[in-house]
């Protein structure tokens, strides 16, 4: 009878390993080796795809193998705090030059950019169109108009407590207009069209949205900045690596990492970045301050 | 909406005639993270449960009560204290564990435990005590007394078996805290279906659940098969 | 009934001084002097709550009285010889428990565990279940729940025959037993004691049929 049991528990076992054999790719799945290399990124970054477009092109021009976890920026910069990662690529200036300052990332090199827009139902109840982002902001809060946060401490989070605070409003206790949602971005617009509000997203993950909801969307650009002249300031959406500290962090590929930086500010992987597309539309807009040919160090 | 659904389904036939890799992939390392964490809490817990449930000690009822407890502990707590020991600056930090399979082994065995301690400790208390003395009395030794207590017991162990499965099978929190969906390496069907969702591909998201449930459904007809060929009832 | 002299050559399974068992405050069981024979099939009498079960579980070794001295073929029994000597002592048990498995693995397990062979095994199980009037091949494959209340008394029975004890103990084995039942008992529990002088000691309040076959008495 005991025998019976063994014989199928090695069945299961063998049917299982033969699985695990056949599906999955070998190499070991432990943080770093040399030849590889892990950072933490934001959800928008890789809700894009653009980290699986690049990882191949990195991969054959350095042969190094790029891994990365998607979470949110503060999180991100979490993991870079406790030498979980080897880099991260972040979206929130403030919060970087604070992770910087308090001495757990070094080098700091900004990438690309998309910028933020304001979004809402195509009525526009408060009249927000065609305001500057900071009189949209206040005329919502004046008005008491549904309005969706990330609050999850997001790179776009940030930049939505940013403007709060340049507006000098503080919406965050509890109200019946400012609702808290603490997802990601898709989910959040989700809710928005729900709910007929306003909210802040990055443009790449609005132009998904977009594209899944071909016909009638339920939410609009409201505000942005002036297109013609992509570098305004204060919708910019700034993307930048910054490298875990290796005298704080001592196990970290540091080499690995330094080469993916350089790598990625080389006017070859730049002008890749500019390429990628979805839908025929740009997402990330490179610029890195001093763009070196394609040498890899 | 139906036809939404109709999407979905024939979009999932696709994905497993087509051997999709990162869905294969995905399919592998969920089959892989499962039956290990499942084999794990087996032989830590059937014994754990077996002393909990066939011996009185001192404190007894106060180890039921905190087995209890962590019976329900949300997924994304004890990720969170995995975390904490096996992250960089953990305890356990240079066995360089955080965001590997093992990692989600790890964490999958802690939340399956208590259920097969629970189950089975139970299951042995409820065994007649006379059998215990039965066994004695036919000379058995308490190695042999265990074994035969436990393998009478096999019903219930079986049930351990298909519902400490099923909350591993698809969970969620732990994958993602000590996985960190990395593709093709730590992402599980789960994990998929709500990076997917995230992203707004509702119905690539059921898609995947279809499959999901498909193989949950091969895999529980193994286990019920297994049961009928040597339980009694 | 035999002599006085013959009984003075013959083995002395126990030889019980001074016993004294308690548990808890009202019930206790004293016995000064008990000797049994080898070869004697003893009847135990007396009302419910008298010690007739916890003697008997002395006597399987399976509860350790606090006082007294209890030799077992000459040989004084403690802390470190108990198990051993536990093997070679059977109890049926007033209650029956069998195994939820078939009635051969039911027979089987005191064999199976002391690491007998497969085919010493087969041939002790069909023996055994003749001896208790089933046949290993109308009933061998059934599984426990499927038997009557008698025929698993039976079963149960034989799986301590099964292991050739020196001493086979039984704690009121006719209780819920129909007639034709206690009759294959108390024949089969003859057989066995004329073919392998296996000493038997067996409590029951039928005293009637107590007095079908047993040589001698003790009533607590």
């Amino acid at each position: 009878m005991l025998k019976h049991c063994k014989v199928i528990k090695l069945i299961f076992i063998g049917i299982y390993s033969l699985l695990w054999l056949i599906l999955t790719p070998s190499a070991s799945l432990a943080k770093t080796t040399s030849q590889q290399l892990l950072i933490a990124t934001t959800t928008s970054v890789d809700n894009t795809g653009l980290l699986e477009y690049l990882a191949p092109l990195f991969k054959q021009d350095s042969s190094i193998e790029l891994k990365w976890v998607a979470v949110g920026t503060g999180k991100a910069l979490a993991l870079g705090k406790n030498c979980d990662v080897d880099a991260v690529l972040v979206h929130s200036l403030l919060a970087e030059q604070k992770f910087i300052a308090s001495g757990y990332g070094v080098e700091r090199t900004q990438i690309m950019y998309n910028d933020f827009v304001m979004v809402g139902p195509p009525s526009d109840p408060v009249n927000i169109r065609q305001l500057t982002i900071t009189e949209a902001f206040k005329t919502i809060a004046q008005n008491q108009a549904l309005f969706i946060s990330r609050a999850d401490d997001s790179g776009t989070d940030h930049k939505e407590k940013e403007i709060w605070k340049k507006v000098q409003i503080d919406p965050t206790k509890k109200s019946s207009w400012y609702l808290q949602s603490g997802q990601g971005m898709m989910n959040t617009l989700q809710i928005a069209a729900e709910k007929k509000a306003y909210t802040l997203t990055d443009r790449a993950t609005f132009t998904k949205y977009q594209s899944l909801h071909p016909q009638n969307t339920p939410l609009m650009i409201l505000v942005q900045d002036n297109p013609s002249n992509r570098v305004g300031q204060e919708l910019k959406n700034q993307y930048a690596i910054i490298i875990v500290n290796p005298q704080y962090c001592p196990k970290i590929s540091y080499d690995s990492a330094k080469k993916f930086k350089n790598w990625m500010i080389t006017t070859r992987t730049q002008n890749a970045i500019d390429d990628y597309k979805i839908l025929g539309k740009q997402l990330f807009f490179s610029n890195a301050e001093l763009p070196t040919p394609t040498q890899v160090h | 909406m139906t036809d939404y659904l109709y999407q979905s389904f024939s979009h999932a036939v696709h994905l497993l005639i087509s051997a999709d890799a990162a869905t294969y992939a995905a399919i592998g390392t969920t089959l892989k993270v499962s039956t290990l964490s499942m084999l794990f809490s087996l032989s830590i817990g059937v014994p754990l449960g077996f002393l909990l449930g066939h011996y009185k000690f001192y404190g007894k009822k106060i180890i039921k009560i905190i087995l209890n407890v962590l019976l329900a502990t949300p997924t994304v707590v004890i990720g969170l204290l995995v975390y904490a020991f096996i992250s960089s600056k953990g305890l356990f930090g240079y066995l360089n564990l955080l965001f590997s399979v093992s990692a989600i082994v790890i964490g999958q065995t802690m939340l399956a435990l208590p259920i097969v301690v629970a189950l089975v400790s139970n299951a042995i208390e409820e065994v007649d005590q006379q059998l215990k003395l039965t066994l004695l009395t036919l000379g058995a030794n308490s190695v042999q007394l265990a074994q035969t207590i436990i393998y009478e017991a096999r019903y219930v162990v079986f049930i351990a078996i298909v519902i400490a499965y099923s909350r591993v099978f698809s969970e969620l929190g732990i994958s993602m805290m000590l996985g960190g969906n990395i593709k093709w390496y730590t992402r599980t069907i789960a994990t998929t279906i709500a990076l997917e969702t995230n992203k707004g591909e509702f119905a690539l998201g059921i898609a995947l659940g279809i499959i999901l449930l498909l193989i949950s459904l091969i895999t529980n007809l193994l286990i019920m098969f297994c049961r009928e060929k040597f339980t009694v009832n | 009934m035999t002599s006085q002299k013959y009984m003075s050559t013959v083995a002395s399974v126990y030889n019980i001084t001074d016993l004294r068992f308690s548990y808890g405050k009202h019930f206790s069981l004293l016995l000064d002097q008990f000797t049994v024979k080898q070869g004697q099939i003893i009847g135990m009498v007396g009302l419910n709550g008298q010690g007739k079960s916890t003697l008997l579980q002395i006597l399987a070794f399976l509860l350790k009285p606090p006082v007294g001295k209890i030799e077992y073929f000459g040989e004084l029994v403690t802390r470190n010889n108990i198990d051993n000597l536990r093997q070679t002592v059977a109890l049926l048990l007033q209650e029956t428990t069998l195994l939820k498995r078939s009635v051969f693995e039911n027979v089987a397990y005191g064999l199976i565990i002391r690491g007998f062979n497969k085919e010493h095994i087969e041939e002790m199980v069909a023996k055994t279940l003749a001896r208790v009037g089933l046949s290993i091949a109308n009933h061998g494959k059934k599984q426990s729940h499927e038997l009557s209340g008698g025929e698993m008394k039976r079963v149960a029975l034989a799986a301590r025959i099964a292991i050739s004890p020196q001493v086979l103990l039984l704690d009121e084995p006719t209780t819920s037993i129909d007639k034709l039942n206690k009759d294959i008992i108390y024949q089969t529990l003859v057989e066995l004691n004329q073919e392998k002088q296996t000493t038997i000691i067996v409590s029951s309040h039928d005293e009637s049929w107590l007095s079908k076959f047993t040589t001698a008495q003790i009533e607590l």
